[in-house]
C-alpha cells in the first residue's frame, strides 16, 4: 500500500477504501471481515490475559490445574461421601465430579469474564476504534485454554480409574460449540448490560452460583424426578454437561436433552449477538 | 479523480444530559419503558419526553462541515469542551455521530492517548506487540519496524522488564514510539504531545514531520499549542462550543481562536470555558485592566498596565504559581510575567487571594494583544484560560520622530541611541 503512493504519488489513483461514517439506526450486519482484519489485536489481547495472569506467581499455569483438583478432593468427600452422592452414581465419584466440573468452569469463567470484559477494558473502548465483539471474544478465549489445559488432568484421570476408550470422545467439539455458544450467548448479553448498567457486576456472581445447581454438576440427571428433567435440559448447560460427562466416561449419551439445551444455547446466541449489535455503537460514551 | 481525504456534511453528536445513564436512562426506567413498550406500545411517549425536553442535550458538535484535502495536515484548535476529542472519536469510529455523515478516504489510525492498552504487567517487548495490535497494525507490521520502534523509544536496555518498574518518562517514549511507527493514509492525533518531557516532544514533532513530508500522510491534530500547531500544519479547524467553518490558513485560524475566546469577556472569567481540562475548581475569577490602560482595553505604547486578579478556590493549594503570558494576533508568546521568576513570590494557605502585576513601560509594538492565564500548583497545572482579556496597543510618539515600529516589523519597541559615527 506505501509502496503504491510512494511509487506513483497523484498520477494513478491507488484503490482506496473509503469510510463512510453516519449515525446507525437499528441492527447491524454481523461485520465477519473486521473481525477478521482485527484478528491480531484478538490474539494479543488473548495473549495478553493469558500472560498477565501467571505474572508474578511462582506456580504460574499450575493453578488451572490445583483449582479444581482441589475442588474435586472437597466435592468427593462431601458431596461424594458425606452426602452419599457417589451411590447414586455408576462410576467412580472424583471422575464424575471433575468431568462435570471442567465443562462448568468453562462455561463459569467465560460468563464471568466476558460480562466484565468490556468494562474492564473501558479506557480501551473510549479511545480506540475494533470491533467491539473482540474484547468479549479474547476474553472466553482465555477461559477456552484453561479449558484445554485442565482437560490434560482429566485425561490422566481417565487413565487413573481404567475409563473405557470410546468413539464417543469425538463428540467432545461438538459439545464444546454448545458450550461456547451458551457462554458467548449469555456472556454478551451481560457484557452489553453491564456497560449500562453495573447492577450486573453484582448480578453475575449470583446468577452463576444459583445456575451451578440447577446444572448436573455436582449431581447426576437422575435425581431429579423424571417429570422434571425437560426443565434441566432447557438449561443450555443441563444436557450439555451430562452429554459431556457420558461422553468422556462412555456411558449412553442421551442426544434428546443434549439437543434442546443446544437450541436454548442457540436462542441464548442470538439474543446475545443482537442485543450487543443494538448497543455496541454506543459503548464508548456509555462505559 | 478526487483529490479528498476527509469530507464531512453536517455532523452533529448530541449527547442526551441530566435524568441517568444512556440505553435510555436508569435500569428501572429501562425496565419501565421496556414494560409500557409492551403493554401499550409507549415508544412514542418516550419520543414525545425527548421533544418536549424532560431529558436535557448537550451538542457536542453541531453541523461540522469541512473538507480535507489528501497530504493535508490540519491542526484543530478550540477551547476545553469545544468537541475536538468527539471530532476525532467520530472519525475513528469509536462512536457514531447523532446526525451529518462523514466520508474517509483511505486506512485511518487515531491516536487519542498514548499507551492505550498498555498493560504495566506486561514487559515493554510484550507492550510493543500489544500496543500495535491495539492501534491497528498487524503482526508482520510490528515485527517489521520493532527494531527502528525500540531504538527510536531508547528503551533498550529494558525491553523484557515489565512496564511498571518503567519511569512514567520511559513508558511514555515507548508508547509515542510505537504510535509514531503507525503506517495509516489518514492519521488522527488528539493532544497526545502534551505528555513527556519537552526534547522528547520535539523528537515526536519531528517524526511526525518527516512522515507527513516524506510519505504525504494525511494528519487531523488537536493541540493547545500554537507553536506546535504552526509547525506542523498547513490549514486549521477552529471549533467553538461545538461549531466550525471549516478549515481555513493557520494564521487566520489563530486569529479567529484567540477573537472567539475573547468574545467572551462580559462573562466572568470563573464561567469561562478553560483551555485544557483541568481536573480543579476555577481558580481565575476576575480579571480587571488598570493603569493606562483605558476601561475599553487600550493603552499607549510605553505606557504602564496594571493586571489585577481575583483568584477563588484556592484551599488546599501550596505551591501556587501563576503565569500571565501575553500573546500577539498571530498566538506568538511575546512576553511572560511570572510569579515565581519575576518576584519569588509562592501563594499557599488561602482560599482566595488578589494578585496584582504591574508592568510600567510596555513597550509593545502596536497591535492587538491577548492575555493567558496558568495558574499551578507545583508541578499540577490546576486552571488555564485563553485570551482572558484582550487589549489594544496604540501608536505613542515614543521618540519624537512621528515613527515607532508596528506589528508587522517587530514584537517589541525598545530605545536605542543611533549615531552617525563617521
Amino acid at each position: 500500500m506505501t509502496a503504491i503512493n510512494a511509487g506513483c504519488s497523484q498520477v494513478v489513483a491507488p484503490e482506496v477504501e473509503v469510510t463512510l461514517i453516519q449515525p446507525r439506526h437499528g441492527f447491524q450486519r454481523l461485520d465477519l471481515a473486521g473481525l477478521w482484519r482485527y484478528r491480531d489485536l484478538l490474539w494479543y489481547l488473548l495473549l495478553r490475559d493469558v500472560q498477565v495472569r501467571y505474572k508474578q506467581t511462582v506456580l504460574g499455569a499450575a493453578w488451572a490445574v490445583i483449582q479444581p483438583l482441589a475442588m474435586m478432593a472437597v466435592a468427593s468427600i462431601f458431596f461424594g461421601r458425606l452426602l452419599g452422592v457417589a451411590a447414586k452414581v455408576p462410576v467412580p465419584y472424583p471422575i464424575f465430579f471433575f468431568s462435570g466440573m471442567l465443562a462448568w468452569t468453562f462455561f463459569s469463567g467465560a460468563v464471568a469474564a466476558s460480562s466484565m470484559s468490556l468494562v474492564n477494558n473501558a479506557p480501551m473502548l473510549r479511545k480506540i476504534y475494533f470491533p467491539r465483539l473482540i474484547v468479549p471474544l479474547a476474553s472466553i478465549g482465555v477461559c477456552a485454554i484453561d479449558f484445554i489445559v485442565s482437560a490434560i488432568v482429566l485425561v490422566a484421570m481417565m487413565v487413573w480409574y481404567d475409563v473405557p476408550v470410546t468413539a464417543q470422545l469425538l463428540l467432545i467439539p461438538a459439545l464444546s460449540l454448545t458450550m461456547l455458544a451458551a457462554a458467548l450467548g449469555v456472556g454478551l448479553l451481560l457484557a452489553a448490560l453491564n456497560v449500562a448498567y453495573r447492577d450486573f457486576r453484582y448480578v453475575v456472581p449470583f446468577l452463576l452460583q444459583l445456575w451451578f445447581f440447577v446444572t448436573p454438576v455436582i449431581f447426576p440427571v437422575t435425581i431429579v424426578p423424571p417429570q422434571w428433567q425437560w426443565l434441566l435440559q432447557l438449561n443450555p448447560m443441563g444436557g450439555t454437561i451430562e452429554a459431556f460427562r457420558a461422553a468422556v466416561l462412555g456411558t449412553p449419551v442421551d442426544y434428546g436433552a443434549w439437543m434442546i439445551s443446544t437450541a436454548a444455547a442457540g436462542v441464548l446466541l442470538i439474543a446475545g449477538l443482537l442485543y450487543f449489535n443494538r448497543t455496541e455503537r454506543q459503548f464508548a460514551d456509555v462505559v | 479523480m478526487s483529490n479528498a481525504a476527509i469530507t464531512s456534511r453536517g455532523l452533529t453528536k448530541s449527547y442526551r444530559t441530566g435524568s441517568g445513564t444512556p440505553f435510555g436512562g436508569t435500569l428501572r426506567e429501562a425496565i419501565g419503558q421496556i414494560g409500557s413498550r409492551l403493554l401499550r406500545r409507549g415508544k412514542r411517549e418516550v419520543e414525545s419526553g425527548l421533544k418536549t425536553g424532560k431529558y436535557d442535550t448537550f451538542h457536542a458538535l453541531r453541523d461540522v462541515s469541512f473538507d480535507i484535502d489528501r497530504g493535508q495536515v490540519v491542526g484543530v484548535i478550540g477551547h476545553n469542551g469545544a468537541g475536538k476529542s468527539t471530532l476525532l472519536k467520530i472519525l475513528s469510529r469509536i462512536t457514531d455521530p447523532t446526525a451529518g455523515s462523514a466520508a474517509i478516504h483511505g486506512r485511518v489510525a487515531s491516536l487519542l492517548e498514548v499507551g492505550t492498552g498498555f498493560h504495566s504487567e506486561l514487559t515493554g517487548r510484550e507492550n510493543i506487540y500489544l500496543n500495535g495490535a491495539v492501534l491497528g497494525m498487524t503482526r508482520a507490521e510490528i515485527r517489521r519496524s520493532f527494531d527502528e520502534i525500540v531504538a527510536f523509544s531508547g528503551v533498550e536496555a529494558f525491553l523484557d522488564m515489565p512496564v511498571k518498574r518503567y519511569s512514567s518518562g520511559m513508558a511514555v517514549r515507548l508508547a509515542f514510539a510505537v504510535a509514531a511507527h503507525l503506517r495509516p493514509e489518514i492519521l488522527l492525533v488528539d493532544e497526545v504531545l502534551a505528555v513527556g518531557d519537552v526534547s522528547f516532544q520535539r523528537k515526536c514533532l519531528g517524526k511526525m514531520k518527516d512522515v507527513v513530508r516524506d510519505e504525504g500522510r494525511t494528519v487531523l491534530f488537536v493541540s493547545h499549542s500554537m507553536d506546535s500547531i504552526r509547525a506542523m500544519c498547513s490549514q486549521v479547524m477552529v471549533l467553538d462550543h461545538g461549531a466550525t467553518q471549516g478549515c481555513v490558513p493557520v494564521d487566520q485560524g489563530i486569529r479567529k481562536y484567540y477573537e472567539s475566546v475573547a468574545q467572551r469577556s462580559d462573562t466572568p472569567l470563573i464561567d469561562r470555558p478553560r483551555a485544557r481540562r483541568c481536573d480543579h475548581a476555577p481558580v481565575f475569577a476576575g480579571l480587571a485592566l488598570g493603569g493606562d490602560c483605558s476601561p475599553g482595553g487600550v493603552i499607549s505604547c510605553g505606557g504602564t498596565l496594571d493586571i489585577e486578579l481575583n483568584l477563588d478556590n484556592l484551599a488546599g493549594v501550596t505551591r501556587g504559581e501563576c503565569a500571565l503570558t501575553i500573546r500577539n494576533e498571530l498566538g506568538q508568546h511575546v512576553v511572560l510575567f511570572q510569579t515565581q521568576y519575576h518576584a519569588d513570590l509562592v501563594i499557599s494557605g488561602r482560599r482566595t487571594a488578589t494578585l496584582r502585576c504591574s508592568i510600567p513601560n510596555l513597550t509593545l509594538t502596536p497591535g492587538a494583544y491577548y492575555i493567558d492565564l496558568v495558574f499551578a500548583d507545583q508541578p499540577q497545572m490546576i486552571d488555564c484560560i485563553d485570551g482572558a482579556a484582550r487589549f489594544d496597543v496604540v501608536f505613542a510618539d515614543l521618540f519624537g520622530t512621528g515613527k515607532i515600529p508596528d506589528a508587522r516589523q517587530a514584537y517589541v519597541v525598545m530605545p536605542c541611541d543611533w549615531k552617525l559615527a563617521a
